[in-house]
């Protein structure tokens, strides 16, 4: 019973200890990133660092040309989208076959396994040449490489797995539910938007909120589509500049210019802080604050 | 009050034969109870009645359902009314996603009807309870209360005819007795045909009795003959407390 | 009525759209990587390094980037087992606290959504910190800080279906915490592991992010632990980069292999859940 009692303490520890050393890993990542982003920080004004200008070798490091391009990008991948993906998952959860669900289901997956890399071949070859031609019906410049690209590759990029978590909310709504609104003589369609889509919202709003944060710090496929122009876009078909691919095109000058790595550490921290909030953000819709009943 | 005439009926799940030709005619204005050991058909004789088993996978049925005259199961018939006529209550209340005011209100809005909210709380024996809060989430209900919220959004639609699936089983004694006094009123208006696997509660309500044994149709007749000399030695089984 | 049913009929057809828009765009990727990659595809692309003036036009493959890939994966592979298994066992109710182990599942969702480009400018940084250059280990570690949240959070789930009950029946009998997360939740759950494994594996191969910095990249095969090192996804990025045509094409073969390579692990894994999955308690 002792020996049992001591592999029981020592294998307690062990993971106990695993678990920890994942927790202090975190920690170490935002602290060491902080640490590193500080020199920047502490001699330039968060004014001067919210600018426009960004020309490092003068020390200008206005962030938002990138912050814009981000936020733009993210923000029309979703609405782009979020109908397509409720409505597919509507689809599937509401109207397929079962049979049919759980093909479209391992569609869907592979979908998203997908790498980025290939995806940001597939702007290249497909959605380039289109967004070009679009350009040139609007007169304007048309190398096919701008926001409307990297919008259109996020979308589809964030596309599975939204509508992966939206399905799985939308099964999750009682049998029971739907039948009570259908015995009312309500159509389908009734049923589905006053009922189903009503009891799944909070979990369909936390995959939102959770794709969002996905599509704000993807990086290769987008940086190969978007232009990399460091200037704020002033419309959807200018290229521009999102903060992941900031870090990715210039790590190798970030040891030559003065404080460039801690405007790379910088860019690496903010990243890392919205998806932070974002998580927090769909983990309190999900579950409400600690203390509240449900 | 709607006239419902079965014939042949039978209904696959898969491999698996449920209901065996079912062929009756349902009394009118009367509380009908269905009635038979677990696992007999009863539930899907019920769902049978308003097209519920359209929603699952693999279902086949056979043969007619008949109310006032019209087949339900043609290709022509419309689901939509043909579910306003018949409510549905079943075993565990579910109720909708919204304010207790709303759960009532939402059937009349979607069929274009007006809604008479108090009415029908006060039939379902339950508005001097909500009266107060009706705007607050109907899923704060004890399960009492909720089920008959229930019954109130099933009369909102103004149905002739309602299919209950053993509306009390989930239910607190003291529910119960609030709800089946509440069938009793109801008959007066409504055709009213009941599941329950409890014989006690059959005896007290029903004025007529089918009895349902593996999915065959086994006996059925007025409830005081019915329980006084069942013919079938597997009513009489059933009735005797042999089997359950 | 008729208005009823005519929204009904409406939301039916822009649900079809839907559906039929995400399976197209599938079906796209996949056609297009395919029609690219297959005519620069030849047995040279699989099993042969970049020969001098490969990125010029001049022969040789991707055997390099492919090898490279596969260990660089396995490596990282390892370490996050390593750490990441016992991580998932201790998020368990036996082994944490509730305000632990809700902490500890926001800080997880917070790292699985991390960037994996922040993982690689931290790998970077701690490797100047430590005097270790880009090479094979850089990536395997960085890699590894990539492929730990994703293995812990499916862990997690894995483990959590195992029933109540059955590690109740264990624990009636007299067993230790140990003994039953050994043979009660990992033998239940070994299928589960599996998957996850492999589900992480496949994130990892087709990662980019995180190696730009941190594995460098050579035209060698694998040396030690401490040369740069090769990737697949890095090989088709720096092949698309330039401007020769026949480079291009072959950067779209390398991308079918990449393609190819992650389509079969997940269905392997796929697969191999269900298999394994026949013994076991439902």
């Amino acid at each position: 019973m002792f020996s049992r009692n001591f592999k029981d303490r020592g294998a307690s520890l062990h993971v106990k200890g695993a678990l920890w050393l994942l927790l202090a890993t975190a920690l170490s990542i935002s602290v060491v990133l902080l640490w590193k982003a500080w020199p920047l920080l502490a001699t330039h004004p968060l004014s001067a660092l919210s600018s426009s200008a960004w020309s490092p070798a003068k020390g200008d490091f206005g962030f938002l040309p990138f912050i814009a391009g981000s936020l733009a990008t993210t923000i029309l991948a979703m609405l782009i989208a979020a109908p397509v993906c409720i409505l597919s998952a509507v689809f599937l959860a509401e109207y397929a076959s079962r049979r049919l669900r759980e093909c479209l289901r391992i569609l869907v997956d592979l979908l998203a396994g997908i790498p980025s890399v290939i995806f940001g071949l597939f702007g290249i070859l497909c959605l380039v040449p289109l967004v070009s031609d679009l350009q040139r019906a609007m007169g304007v410049s048309a190398s096919g490489y701008s926001l409307l690209t990297g919008g259109l590759v996020l979308a589809i990029m964030v596309m599975p797995f939204i509508i992966s978590v939206s399905l799985d909310v939308l099964l999750a709504v009682p049998m029971e539910l739907r039948q009570a609104a259908l015995s009312l003589g309500t159509t389908p369609c009734e049923t589905i938007w006053h009922v189903t889509l009503k009891s799944a919202r909070k979990g369909i709003l936390a995959a939102m909120v959770l794709g969002f944060a996905r599509a704000f710090g993807e990086t290769i496929a987008v940086m190969m589509v978007i232009g990399n122009v460091p200037k704020v876009p002033s419309s959807i078909l200018d290229p521009a500049y999102t903060l992941p691919a900031l870090i990715a095109n210039n790590f190798g000058e970030m040891m030559s210019i003065p404080q460039y790595d801690s405007a790379m550490m910088l860019t690496a921290l903010i990243l890392m802080f919205v998806v932070a909030v974002f998580s927090a953000g769909a983990r309190l819709i999900l579950y409400g604050f600690e203390r509240s009943g449900r | 009050m709607s006239h419902i005439q079965i014939r042949n009926l039978s209904v696959h799940y898969g491999e698996h034969q449920v209901l065996r030709d079912i062929s009756l005619e349902i009394p009118d204005g009367q509380i009908v109870a269905i009635i038979g050991p677990s696992g007999c058909g009863k539930t899907t004789f019920l769902k049978s009645l308003n097209r519920l088993l359209d929603l699952y996978d693999d279902t086949r049925v056979e043969g007619q359902v008949l109310v006032d005259g019209a087949d339900i199961y043609a290709p022509s018939a419309d689901v939509c009314a043909l579910r306003k006529k018949m409510g549905f209550l079943s075993q565990r209340p579910y109720p909708l996603p919204m304010s207790i005011h709303d759960n009532v209100a939402f059937g009349p809005r979607i069929h274009g009807m007006k809604s008479a909210v108090e009415d029908h709380l006060r039939k379902a024996g339950l508005w001097d309870e909500v009266k107060d809060r009706l705007h607050t989430p109907a899923s704060r209900l004890s399960i009492g209360q909720q089920q008959r919220l229930a019954l109130a959004r099933t009369l909102s639609v103004e149905p002739e005819v309602i299919l209950a699936d053993e509306p009390t089983s989930a239910l607190d004694p003291q529910s119960v007795k609030i709800v089946e006094n509440q069938f009793r009123v109801l008959k007066q208006d409504y055709s009213v045909l009941l599941v329950t696997h409890i014989l006690r509660q059959a005896r007290r309500l029903a004025d007529y009795v089918i009895f349902f044994y593996l999915g065959e149709l086994v006996e059925h007749g007025p409830a005081e003959q019915f329980f006084l000399s069942p013919r079938d030695e597997r009513a009489q089984a059933y009735v005797s407390g042999e089997i359950s | 009525m008729r208005i009823r049913r005519l929204k009904e009929k409406i939301f039916r057809f822009l649900m079809a759209a839907s559906i039929t828009f995400v399976v197209g765009l599938f079906t796209a990727i996949v056609v297009t990587v395919v029609a690219k990659g297959a005519p620069a595809m030849s047995f040279a692309m699989l099993f042969e390094c970049p020969k001098g003036g490969y990125y010029l036009g001049q022969g040789g493959g991707v055997a390099n980037a492919i090898v490279g890939s596969l260990y660089l994966c396995m490596g990282a592979l390892l370490v996050a087992a390593a750490l990441g298994l016992p991580a998932a066992l201790a998020l368990q109710k036996e082994y944490s606290s509730s305000w632990l182990s809700r902490g500890s599942r926001l800080i997880l969702d917070i790292l699985w959504g991390t960037p994996s480009i922040v993982y690689g400018a931290f790998g970077f940084v701690v490797m100047i910190a430590l005097g270790i250059r880009a090479s094979l280990l850089g990536g395997i570690l960085t890699l590894s800080l990539v492929m730990l949240p994703i293995l812990v959070r499916s862990l997690g789930e894995v483990f959590r279906t195992v029933p109540l009950e059955l590690k109740e029946s264990a624990y009636a009998l007299g067993a230790t915490r140990a003994e039953i997360a050994v043979a009660v939740v990992l033998r239940q759950c070994v299928p589960g592991v599996m998957t996850a494994l492999l589900l992480a594996f496949g994130r990892g191969v087709g990662d980019a992010a995180s190696l730009l910095f941190t594995a460098g990249y050579t035209d060698h095969m694998p040396g030690s632990l401490t040369d740069p090192v090769a990737s697949l996804p890095l090989a088709i990025f720096f092949q698309i980069a330039t401007p020769i045509p026949k480079v291009q094409a072959r950067a779209y073969a390398s991308a079918l292999i990449l393609l190819i390579l992650v389509l079969v692990i997940n269905l392997i894994s796929r697969f191999l859940g269900r298999r394994l999955s026949r013994h076991l308690i439902q």
